[in-house]
Protein backbone atom coordinates (compact mmCIF):
# COMPACT_ATOMS: atom_id res chain seq x y z
CA UNK A 1 0.00 0.00 0.00
CA UNK A 2 2.45 2.26 1.19
CA UNK A 3 5.05 1.51 -2.05
CA UNK A 4 1.82 1.99 -4.57
CA UNK A 5 1.49 5.70 -3.07
CA UNK A 6 5.23 6.41 -3.35
CA UNK A 7 4.88 5.26 -6.91
CA UNK A 8 1.50 7.64 -7.66
CA UNK A 9 3.38 10.52 -6.20
CA UNK A 10 6.22 9.69 -8.55
CA UNK A 11 4.47 10.36 -11.24
CA UNK A 12 2.63 13.32 -10.72
CA UNK A 13 5.63 15.24 -9.75
CA UNK A 14 5.97 18.84 -11.30
CA UNK A 15 9.24 20.35 -12.29
CA UNK A 16 10.14 23.56 -13.63
CA UNK A 17 12.00 23.87 -17.14
CA UNK A 18 15.01 26.30 -17.34
CA UNK A 19 14.56 27.98 -19.74
CA UNK A 20 17.56 30.76 -19.04
CA UNK A 21 20.04 29.48 -20.97
CA UNK A 22 17.77 29.29 -24.23
CA UNK A 23 16.53 32.52 -23.77
CA UNK A 24 20.33 33.90 -23.65
CA UNK A 25 21.14 32.01 -26.63
CA UNK A 26 18.09 33.94 -28.36
CA UNK A 27 19.21 37.09 -27.26
CA UNK A 28 22.13 37.04 -28.68
CA UNK A 29 20.84 35.30 -31.79
CA UNK A 30 18.76 38.49 -32.37
CA UNK A 31 20.71 41.30 -33.03
CA UNK A 32 22.73 39.05 -35.38
CA UNK A 33 19.81 38.31 -37.62
CA UNK A 34 18.30 41.73 -37.46
CA UNK A 35 21.36 43.28 -38.67
CA UNK A 36 22.00 40.22 -41.55
CA UNK A 37 18.05 40.61 -42.43
CA UNK A 38 16.92 41.80 -45.72
CA UNK A 39 13.25 43.23 -44.97
CA UNK A 40 12.76 44.36 -48.60
CA UNK A 41 14.60 41.42 -50.74
CA UNK A 42 16.25 43.47 -53.81
CA UNK A 43 16.98 41.50 -56.84
CA UNK A 44 18.29 42.38 -60.05
CA UNK A 45 17.37 42.19 -63.88
CA UNK A 46 20.42 41.73 -66.40
CA UNK A 47 20.29 43.59 -69.36
CA UNK A 48 22.97 44.68 -72.22
CA UNK A 49 23.55 47.52 -73.59
CA UNK A 50 24.91 47.88 -77.32
CA UNK A 51 29.01 48.15 -77.13
CA UNK A 52 29.53 49.80 -80.55
CA UNK A 53 32.63 47.44 -81.03
CA UNK A 54 30.82 43.97 -80.08
CA UNK A 55 27.53 45.06 -82.19
CA UNK A 56 30.19 45.95 -85.20
CA UNK A 57 32.41 42.32 -84.49
CA UNK A 58 28.93 40.51 -84.25
CA UNK A 59 26.60 42.57 -86.83
CA UNK A 60 28.41 40.34 -89.78
CA UNK A 61 28.09 36.70 -88.71
CA UNK A 62 24.35 37.67 -87.23
CA UNK A 63 23.01 39.21 -90.67
CA UNK A 64 21.14 35.92 -91.56
CA UNK A 65 19.93 35.27 -87.48
CA UNK A 66 16.45 35.98 -86.62
CA UNK A 67 16.02 39.35 -84.66
CA UNK A 68 12.81 40.19 -82.46
CA UNK A 69 12.31 44.19 -81.62
CA UNK A 70 9.58 45.36 -79.60
CA UNK A 71 8.50 49.25 -80.17
CA UNK A 72 6.68 50.49 -76.82
CA UNK A 73 5.10 53.91 -77.23
CA UNK A 74 2.60 55.03 -74.68
CA UNK A 75 -0.44 56.40 -77.45
CA UNK A 76 1.33 54.75 -80.36
CA UNK A 77 1.15 51.01 -78.60
CA UNK A 78 3.39 48.57 -79.25
CA UNK A 79 4.76 47.05 -82.12
CA UNK A 80 6.19 43.27 -82.40
CA UNK A 81 8.32 42.78 -84.89
CA UNK A 82 10.23 39.45 -86.04
CA UNK A 83 12.68 39.70 -88.93
CA UNK A 84 15.05 37.40 -90.29
CA UNK A 85 17.90 39.16 -92.20
CA UNK A 86 16.53 41.82 -94.35
CA UNK A 87 12.90 39.91 -94.42
CA UNK A 88 10.27 40.34 -92.10
CA UNK A 89 8.78 37.31 -90.81
CA UNK A 90 5.92 38.33 -88.69
CA UNK A 91 4.65 41.79 -87.35
CA UNK A 92 1.85 42.94 -85.08
CA UNK A 93 0.45 45.97 -83.50
CA UNK A 94 -1.47 46.45 -80.41
CA UNK A 95 -2.45 48.97 -77.84
CA UNK A 96 -0.81 50.14 -74.96
CA UNK A 97 -1.86 48.40 -71.63
CA UNK A 98 -4.90 50.27 -70.34
CA UNK A 99 -3.06 48.69 -66.58
CA UNK A 100 0.02 48.65 -65.58
CA UNK A 101 -0.23 44.92 -65.10
CA UNK A 102 -2.09 43.66 -68.31
CA UNK A 103 -0.01 42.38 -70.68
CA UNK A 104 -1.39 39.74 -71.47
CA UNK A 105 -1.82 40.70 -75.63
CA UNK A 106 1.69 40.86 -75.69
CA UNK A 107 2.32 37.67 -73.90
CA UNK A 108 0.21 36.07 -76.45
CA UNK A 109 2.15 37.20 -79.03
CA UNK A 110 5.09 36.59 -77.84
CA UNK A 111 5.05 33.01 -77.15
CA UNK A 112 3.56 32.83 -80.87
CA UNK A 113 6.63 34.07 -81.66
CA UNK A 114 9.12 32.01 -79.35
CA UNK A 115 7.20 29.19 -81.13
CA UNK A 116 8.75 30.33 -84.95
CA UNK A 117 12.16 30.52 -83.16
CA UNK A 118 12.63 28.75 -80.03
CA UNK A 119 16.49 29.36 -80.63
CA UNK A 120 15.84 33.15 -80.72
CA UNK A 121 16.71 34.33 -76.46
CA UNK A 122 16.93 37.96 -77.13
CA UNK A 123 14.63 41.31 -77.64
CA UNK A 124 15.17 44.38 -78.27
CA UNK A 125 13.30 46.67 -76.40
CA UNK A 126 12.64 49.94 -78.20
CA UNK A 127 11.24 52.46 -75.75
CA UNK A 128 9.16 56.03 -77.29
CA UNK A 129 8.23 58.75 -75.70
CA UNK A 130 7.64 59.34 -72.00
CA UNK A 131 7.31 55.56 -71.23
CA UNK A 132 7.17 54.78 -67.21
CA UNK A 133 10.53 53.09 -65.92
CA UNK A 134 7.90 50.47 -64.16
CA UNK A 135 5.83 49.55 -67.54
CA UNK A 136 9.48 48.71 -69.13
CA UNK A 137 10.07 46.10 -66.06
CA UNK A 138 6.90 44.90 -66.22
CA UNK A 139 7.84 44.40 -70.04
CA UNK A 140 10.88 42.74 -69.14
CA UNK A 141 9.33 40.87 -66.88
CA UNK A 142 6.41 39.43 -68.98
CA UNK A 143 9.07 38.90 -72.21
CA UNK A 144 11.52 36.62 -69.65
CA UNK A 145 9.27 33.46 -69.23
CA UNK A 146 6.19 32.21 -70.29
CA UNK A 147 3.93 32.65 -67.41
CA UNK A 148 0.34 31.96 -69.57
CA UNK A 149 0.80 28.37 -69.72
CA UNK A 150 2.90 25.52 -68.68
CA UNK A 151 3.96 24.81 -72.33
CA UNK A 152 7.58 24.63 -72.48
CA UNK A 153 10.04 25.63 -75.67
CA UNK A 154 12.20 23.11 -77.78
CA UNK A 155 15.14 24.50 -78.58
CA UNK A 156 18.56 23.01 -79.89
CA UNK A 157 21.63 23.23 -77.67
CA UNK A 158 24.54 24.30 -79.70
CA UNK A 159 27.28 23.11 -77.41
CA UNK A 160 25.85 19.17 -77.30
CA UNK A 161 23.41 19.05 -80.52
CA UNK A 162 20.69 17.78 -78.22
CA UNK A 163 17.15 18.90 -77.85
CA UNK A 164 16.55 20.64 -74.57
CA UNK A 165 13.43 22.31 -73.28
CA UNK A 166 12.49 25.81 -71.48
CA UNK A 167 10.03 28.21 -70.26
CA UNK A 168 12.23 30.84 -70.67
CA UNK A 169 11.30 32.74 -73.71
CA UNK A 170 13.31 36.38 -74.27
CA UNK A 171 15.28 36.32 -70.95
CA UNK A 172 18.07 38.67 -72.76
CA UNK A 173 16.88 42.19 -73.49
CA UNK A 174 18.38 45.07 -75.13
CA UNK A 175 17.76 48.49 -74.49
CA UNK A 176 18.57 48.83 -78.64
CA UNK A 177 17.81 53.00 -78.41
CA UNK A 178 20.69 54.22 -76.12
CA UNK A 179 22.72 56.45 -78.24
CA UNK A 180 19.81 57.93 -80.63
CA UNK A 181 18.93 60.77 -78.90
CA UNK B 1 3.05 45.44 18.92
CA UNK B 2 1.22 42.59 16.46
CA UNK B 3 1.59 44.77 14.01
CA UNK B 4 5.28 45.70 13.88
CA UNK B 5 6.16 42.11 14.47
CA UNK B 6 4.21 41.46 11.09
CA UNK B 7 6.47 44.33 9.66
CA UNK B 8 9.74 42.55 10.87
CA UNK B 9 8.67 39.35 9.41
CA UNK B 10 11.61 38.43 7.17
CA UNK B 11 10.43 39.05 3.74
CA UNK B 12 11.60 36.50 0.94
CA UNK B 13 14.33 37.90 -1.21
CA UNK B 14 14.89 35.83 -3.98
CA UNK B 15 11.28 35.42 -6.41
CA UNK B 16 10.92 32.64 -10.01
CA UNK B 17 10.40 34.95 -12.82
CA UNK B 18 7.82 33.11 -15.44
CA UNK B 19 9.90 33.66 -18.98
CA UNK B 20 7.92 31.19 -20.61
CA UNK B 21 6.11 33.69 -22.42
CA UNK B 22 9.32 35.72 -23.40
CA UNK B 23 10.80 32.58 -24.60
CA UNK B 24 7.56 32.55 -26.71
CA UNK B 25 8.01 35.71 -28.06
CA UNK B 26 11.65 35.35 -29.16
CA UNK B 27 10.94 31.80 -30.61
CA UNK B 28 8.80 32.92 -33.16
CA UNK B 29 11.34 36.64 -33.73
CA UNK B 30 13.40 33.76 -34.56
CA UNK B 31 11.14 31.93 -37.10
CA UNK B 32 10.68 35.54 -38.94
CA UNK B 33 14.27 36.60 -38.84
CA UNK B 34 15.79 32.90 -40.28
CA UNK B 35 13.08 33.48 -43.01
CA UNK B 36 14.46 37.35 -43.88
CA UNK B 37 18.01 36.12 -43.20
CA UNK B 38 20.10 37.14 -46.49
CA UNK B 39 23.21 35.43 -47.47
CA UNK B 40 24.20 38.27 -50.34
CA UNK B 41 27.43 39.60 -50.35
CA UNK B 42 26.54 42.80 -51.79
CA UNK B 43 23.64 44.88 -50.21
CA UNK B 44 21.90 47.40 -52.64
CA UNK B 45 20.92 50.16 -50.51
CA UNK B 46 17.71 52.27 -51.54
CA UNK B 47 18.00 55.76 -51.14
CA UNK B 48 15.65 58.45 -49.64
CA UNK B 49 13.15 59.13 -51.97
CA UNK B 50 13.08 56.38 -54.63
CA UNK B 51 10.54 54.21 -55.11
CA UNK B 52 11.83 50.85 -56.95
CA UNK B 53 9.33 48.69 -59.37
CA UNK B 54 8.34 45.62 -58.81
CA UNK B 55 9.85 42.64 -60.27
CA UNK B 56 9.59 38.75 -60.15
CA UNK B 57 13.44 38.42 -61.23
CA UNK B 58 14.97 36.27 -58.85
CA UNK B 59 18.84 37.47 -59.52
CA UNK B 60 20.23 38.80 -56.61
CA UNK B 61 22.66 41.55 -56.93
CA UNK B 62 26.50 41.16 -57.12
CA UNK B 63 29.09 44.05 -56.14
CA UNK B 64 28.82 47.00 -58.82
CA UNK B 65 29.21 50.35 -58.97
CA UNK B 66 25.63 52.04 -58.15
CA UNK B 67 23.61 54.67 -59.85
CA UNK B 68 20.68 56.20 -57.92
CA UNK B 69 18.18 58.17 -60.44
CA UNK B 70 15.37 59.56 -58.45
CA UNK B 71 12.92 62.47 -58.48
CA UNK B 72 15.60 64.93 -57.16
CA UNK B 73 19.26 63.52 -57.29
CA UNK B 74 21.43 61.32 -59.02
CA UNK B 75 23.74 59.82 -57.18
CA UNK B 76 27.22 57.34 -57.82
CA UNK B 77 27.21 54.96 -54.82
CA UNK B 78 27.08 57.37 -52.51
CA UNK B 79 27.75 60.29 -53.45
CA UNK B 80 25.31 62.81 -55.22
CA UNK B 81 26.50 64.15 -58.09
CA UNK B 82 23.55 66.32 -59.28
CA UNK B 83 20.24 67.77 -57.81
CA UNK B 84 17.39 67.36 -60.08
CA UNK B 85 13.88 68.90 -60.51
CA UNK B 86 11.43 66.03 -61.55
CA UNK B 87 14.05 63.62 -62.90
CA UNK B 88 15.55 66.56 -65.41
CA UNK B 89 19.34 67.17 -65.76
CA UNK B 90 20.49 71.17 -65.79
CA UNK B 91 20.97 71.63 -69.66
CA UNK B 92 24.39 73.05 -68.73
CA UNK B 93 25.45 69.18 -67.19
CA UNK B 94 24.78 67.49 -70.55
CA UNK B 95 26.66 67.14 -73.43
CA UNK B 96 25.23 66.69 -76.87
CA UNK B 97 21.67 66.80 -75.02
CA UNK B 98 22.26 63.17 -73.62
CA UNK B 99 25.31 62.67 -71.69
CA UNK B 100 25.34 64.13 -67.84
CA UNK B 101 28.97 65.02 -67.50
CA UNK B 102 29.15 64.79 -63.74
CA UNK B 103 28.50 60.88 -64.29
CA UNK B 104 30.80 60.35 -67.45
CA UNK B 105 33.91 61.58 -65.31
CA UNK B 106 33.20 60.00 -62.29
CA UNK B 107 32.56 56.69 -64.35
CA UNK B 108 35.73 56.84 -66.43
CA UNK B 109 37.35 57.35 -62.92
CA UNK B 110 36.30 54.20 -61.76
CA UNK B 111 36.71 52.81 -65.00
CA UNK B 112 40.31 53.73 -65.00
CA UNK B 113 40.63 51.93 -61.92
CA UNK B 114 38.84 48.23 -62.65
CA UNK B 115 39.54 48.28 -66.93
CA UNK B 116 37.69 44.80 -66.81
CA UNK B 117 34.77 46.02 -65.30
CA UNK B 118 31.91 46.30 -67.45
CA UNK B 119 28.25 45.50 -65.01
CA UNK B 120 26.57 48.51 -63.33
CA UNK B 121 23.86 48.27 -61.02
CA UNK B 122 20.95 51.19 -61.74
CA UNK B 123 18.71 52.44 -59.51
CA UNK B 124 15.94 53.94 -61.06
CA UNK B 125 12.46 55.69 -59.86
CA UNK B 126 9.53 53.28 -61.04
CA UNK B 127 7.78 56.77 -61.98
CA UNK B 128 10.93 58.23 -64.17
CA UNK B 129 10.50 58.52 -67.75
CA UNK B 130 12.60 56.46 -70.20
CA UNK B 131 13.93 59.55 -72.05
CA UNK B 132 16.02 60.98 -68.49
CA UNK B 133 16.64 57.27 -68.12
CA UNK B 134 18.42 57.15 -71.22
CA UNK B 135 20.43 60.04 -70.14
CA UNK B 136 21.88 57.36 -67.64
CA UNK B 137 22.08 54.44 -69.73
CA UNK B 138 23.35 56.23 -72.63
CA UNK B 139 26.79 58.06 -70.35
CA UNK B 140 26.87 54.32 -69.12
CA UNK B 141 27.66 53.17 -72.32
CA UNK B 142 30.14 55.84 -73.23
CA UNK B 143 32.20 55.26 -70.57
CA UNK B 144 32.15 51.30 -71.04
CA UNK B 145 29.58 49.95 -69.05
CA UNK B 146 27.41 48.15 -70.99
CA UNK B 147 26.14 45.08 -68.49
CA UNK B 148 23.09 47.41 -66.92
CA UNK B 149 21.88 45.38 -63.58
CA UNK B 150 18.11 47.12 -62.92
CA UNK B 151 17.82 46.97 -59.10
CA UNK B 152 13.42 46.14 -58.47
CA UNK B 153 12.05 44.91 -55.43
CA UNK B 154 11.37 41.34 -55.55
CA UNK B 155 7.38 40.41 -55.78
CA UNK B 156 4.32 40.62 -57.81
Amino acid sequence: MRRRKTSVEALSHEFELDLAPLLAVMVKLIPVLIVSSAFIPIVIIQSELPAPIAAAITETKAEEAPQLELTVHPTDGMILKLSKGTQEVDKVQFAFPAHENDFSILKENLVRMKKQFPELFRLELIPQGDVPYNIIVKIIDAARKNSLSKEKFQFKNTKTGALEETDYMFPDVVFANILEG
Amino acid sequence: MDRRARFNRKQPTTFMLNINSMTDMFTIMLVFLLQTYSTNTFEVKPIMGLQMPTSVSDTSPEEAPMISLSKDSLHLDDKNLLNLKDFTVPPDQLDQGEIIKPLLSALQAIKQEKKEKEDIILQVDKDCPYPKMRQVLSTATVAGFYKVRLATISGN
